[in-house]
C-alpha cells in the first residue's frame, strides 16, 4: 500500500524545486546598468590603511595589496543622469578586470560591498570593510543610493578600524 | 551482508575507531589528492559492504546532491582571482569558486558514502555494546529513536490498510477526504507510539537496565587481531595527523589556488592515507585469502 507516499513526495520535490529557483532567481537576477553619459566625476579605490595593520591581515590576503595601497588610481569617468556611485564602482572594476563581489538587499535595493580585489570584509581584524568617500566625506546613505553630482571626487576606501583610520 | 564481513566481525571499538579517524580526515582536508583518495576508497568499500546494487541506488540520489552542491557554490561564492564570466546579478564567476564546489561536492559525497559504511557495520547492538555503559540512557534513546522511524512506516502502513479493508480511504473522494484519512492514521500512530515508548520504558525498567553493577550481554570479544588492526589505525591515524600539522595536505582556494608541491613523503602520505580507507576490503580480501588456502589445504589432504 504505497499510494499515500507517491503524492506527498511529489509535493515535497515541488516545493523544494520551487524553494531552490527562487533563491537562485533572487541572487541570479540581471539588474539594470543605465548607460554612461553626460556628466564626469572621478573614482578611486584604495586599501592603504592596510598598510598600516599588516600584523592583523589575513596571510593568504598579503599578495593582494600593492606596494602603495592604491587599487585604482584617481580615473575620470563619465556617467549618466541617475547613476548612484555603486553604478560607478561596479561599472569601472568591470571595465577594469578588478574584481569586485556584493550584495543587495532586496526590498531597500541596497548594495553592500564585500570585497574589492578579493580583499573581503574582516581580512583585517574584526573592525576592516569597505566604505566610501565623496569629496572626502562619508555621504549618509548606502553607495546605492548616492545619486552622482558632476565634478564628485569618489573614494572607496578600506578601512580596518571601522572608519576611524580613513580621516 | 554487513555482517558477514572480516571487517564487520572486528570488535565495535575498532570498527568505531576506524570510522571516527576516517570521517574526521574526510571533513577536514581539502586537498584534492585527499578527496580523490577519500571519495574513491568510500565507493569501493560502500560497494563491498552493501554491495554494488544497494550502492547504485545511493548513487541515483546523492549524484544529483553532489552536482547541486558544485553548482551552488559558485553561485554564491565569488571570491577568487581569475574571473571566467559575470553572473547575471553583476557578481563575478571565479574559477576558484569554481574548484571550491566541485572539492565541497567531492567532501560531502565521501562523507555520505563514510556515513553508508558506518551504518552498514555499526549496528545498533554494537552502539549499545560500546556505548551502552558510558551513557545508558542516552544511548538507549539513540538506538529506539533510530529503530522507530521504520517501525513506524510500518504500523502507520499497517493502519491505513486496516482501514482501506473497512471502506474508509480515500477511494473515489477528493483530496481533502484523503487529507483527513491521513490525518485520523497519524493520529492513531502517534498514541500508539507513545503507549509503545512508556510500555518500552517500563520493561527496560523493571528488567534494571542501567543500575549500577550491572553488566549487558556481548558477543564482542577483543581478540589479537583487533589488537593488530588497532595499532595498525593507530600508528597510520597519528602519522597521517603529523603529516597535516606539518603542512603536508595544505591546500589553498582562495584567493588563487595554491599548493605544495608533491614530494616524495607528501605522496607516502596520501598513499598512507589510501591504506588507512581500504583496511576494510584488504580486511576481508586477506580473510578470503584465507579460507581459500584452507580449502585448497583440505583438499590437498
Amino acid at each position: 500500500m504505497k499510494r499515500w507516499k507517491r503524492p506527498a513526495r511529489i509535493a515535497l520535490a515541488v516545493v523544494l524545486a520551487a524553494a531552490l529557483a527562487a533563491a537562485l532567481w533572487l541572487t541570479l537576477r540581471p539588474r539594470q546598468t543605465a548607460p554612461a553619459g553626460e556628466s564626469a566625476c572621478t573614482l578611486a579605490i584604495r586599501c592603504d590603511a592596510v598598510l598600516n595593520d599588516l600584523d592583523s591581515l589575513a596571510a593568504d590576503k598579503r599578495e593582494l595589496i600593492p606596494a602603495d595601497g592604491v587599487l585604482l588610481p584617481e580615473t575620470q569617468a563619465a556617467f549618466a543622469d541617475g547613476e548612484t556611485a555603486f553604478d560607478l564602482l561596479r561599472r569601472l572594476c568591470r571595465d577594469q578586470g578588478i574584481h569586485l563581489d556584493f550584495s543587495i538587499t532586496p526590498g531597500y535595493n541596497s548594495a553592500y560591498i564585500k570585497a574589492i580585489g578579493n580583499l573581503y570584509e574582516f581580512d583585517c581584524g574584526q573592525r576592516s570593510g569597505w566604505l566610501y568617500h565623496v569629496n572626502g566625506q562619508s555621504p549618509d546613505v548606502t553607495c546605492s543610493d548616492y545619486q552622482l553630482q558632476p565634478g564628485d571626487k569618489v573614494e572607496f576606501l578600506y578601512s580596518c578600524d571601522w572608519g576611524q583610520d580613513l580621516d | 551482508m554487513g555482517d558477514q564481513t572480516a571487517f564487520s566481525r572486528l570488535h565495535p571499538a575498532v570498527s568505531f575507531a576506524y570510522f571516527a579517524l576516517v570521517l574526521l580526515l574526510s571533513m577536514f582536508l581539502l586537498h584534492p589528492i585527499a578527496l580523490g583518495v577519500t571519495l574513491v576508497s568510500a565507493l569501493c568499500c560502500a560497494a563491498g559492504l552493501e554491495g554494488p546494487g544497494a550502492l547504485a541506488r545511493r548513487l541515483v540520489w546523492l549524484a544529483p546532491m553532489m552536482l547541486l552542491a558544485a553548482i551552488l557554490n559558485p553561485a554564491f561564492n565569488h571570491a577568487g582571482v581569475t574571473v571566467l564570466a559575470y553572473l547575471p546579478s553583476g557578481n563575478p564567476l571565479t574559477l576558484e569558486s569554481v574548484l571550491y564546489g566541485l572539492a565541497a561536492a567531492g567532501m560531502l559525497g565521501a562523507v555520505v558514502l563514510w556515513f553508508v559504511c558506518f551504518s552498514a557495520v555499526m549496528t545498533s547492538d554494537k552502539l549499545i555494546c560500546l556505548f551502552g555503559r558510558l551513557v545508558p540512557a542516552l544511548s538507549l534513546v539513540i538506538t529506539m529513536a533510530l529503530r522507530f522511524v521504520p517501525r513506524f512506516a510500518r504500523q502507520f502502513r499497517a493502519v491505513w490498510d486496516a482501514r482501506t479493508c473497512l471502506g474508509l480511504d480515500r477511494a473515489g473522494k477528493g483530496p481533502l477526504r484523503a487529507l483527513r484519512s491521513a490525518a485520523a492514521c497519524l493520529g492513531t500512530v502517534l498514541s500508539w507510539s507513545l503507549e509503545n515508548a512508556v510500555d518500552a520504558a517500563d520493561s527496560m525498567k523493571s528488567r534494571g537496565y542501567g543500575l549500577p553493577g550491572r553488566t549487558s550481554f556481548a558477543l564482542y570479544r577483543f581478540t589479537r587481531r583487533d589488537w593488530r588492526v588497532l595499532a595498525w589505525l593507530l600508528t597510520c591515524g597519528a602519522l597521517l595527523l603529523a603529516g597535516w600539522a606539518a603542512g603536508g595536505f595544505r591546500w589553498r582556494y582562495f584567493p588563487s589556488v595554491k599548493g605544495t608541491a608533491l614530494t616524495p613523503l607528501g605522496a607516502a602520505l596520501f598513499a598512507l592515507y589510501l591504506a588507512l580507507c581500504l583496511t576494510p576490503l584488504a580486511l576481508n580480501a586477506w580473510d578470503g585469502l584465507r579460507w581459500r588456502r584452507w580449502d585448497r589445504g583440505k583438499a590437498v589432504a
